[in-house]
């Protein structure tokens, strides 16, 4: 049997952070394995804030939506759909690797960690403003 | 993400615990870089009872690991196998320094590296 989460939140982080509540208090009550419940909530985190931050792009975000679904059956699938400008992650570049410590980058690792744990990551425009980011994940298999 | 810090002239260890995202690094990053980011003494970030890592916590272990490392001290991260450790290495953290699956491991790599330099 299928069970969906559904939420849609303003653009700012303390919608996020009210959404991941309900989030974790969901998954406790599903069947997913330690490994696939920390994909979801790792892949929530990092397109919702993505999207916050980088969609908005310093604009005030009080008119936009971003609406957020997982289901879960026999696939782990997550599907957001915003109407922030058209902005595909899946195009951003994996982080280049350090040779050591000293020159390593401390961030820019979100989508890449996505992109590891995704079976399918895939954006297409949303109408003349929008996306629509769908994510399925293979946390369920053992690494 | 809560802290707890046991430290010796030789070695601190910084044991974190809960998630390491964005709400649960905002609350806790001032104190994380403060048990350590002055002393230069070797030290572990131990990541047993972390429950989620993200980017975000990924960014303060990284600042972290860079700032004990600037100041000529070695770090090692300790992470069991299971979704943490998975993050690390898909981050190929394990190819900037040690990760074990626990601290007698972690400590003996800092001197595996010790025995290496010398």
């Amino acid at each position: 049997m299928e069970a969906l989460f559904r939420r849609t939140i303003a653009v700012d982080h303390a919608s996020l952070q009210r959404l991941q509540v309900e989030l974790v208090a969901f998954l406790a009550e599903s069947r997913l394995s330690e490994r696939a419940r920390h994909g979801v909530e790792l892949a929530c985190e990092e397109l919702l804030l993505n999207a916050i931050e980088h969609g908005l792009a310093g604009r005030p975000g009080d008119a936009h939506r971003i609406e957020f679904e997982l289901s879960l059956g026999e696939r782990i699938q997550i599907r957001i759909c915003d109407d922030l400008p058209a902005f595909d992650p899946t195009l951003q570049p994996p982080p280049a690797r350090a040779e050591s410590l000293a020159t390593a980058r401390p961030g820019g690792h979100g989508i890449e960690l996505v992109r590891r744990i995704a079976r399918r990551f895939a954006w297409r425009p949303a109408g003349s403003s929008g996306n629509v980011i769908e994510v399925e994940l293979r946390a369920e298999e053992s690494r | 993400m809560e802290l707890t810090i046991e430290s010796s002239p030789e070695l601190i260890c910084v044991a974190l615990s809960g998630r390491m995202d964005s709400a649960g690094v905002d609350k806790a990053e001032a104190r994380f870089f403060a048990s350590f980011a002055s002393r230069g003494v070797d030290t572990l970030f131990d990541l047993t009872h972390v429950t989620l890592l993200t980017s975000i916590g990924l960014r303060v272990l990284i600042s972290g690991a860079k700032t004990v490392h600037a100041r000529g001290a070695r770090v090692a991260v300790v992470a069991p196998p299971g979704p943490i450790r998975d993050v690390l290495e898909d981050a190929a953290l394990h190819e900037l320094m040690a990760i074990a699956d626990d601290r007698t491991a972690a400590a003996a790599k800092l001197c595996d590296a010790d025995r290496r330099k010398s």
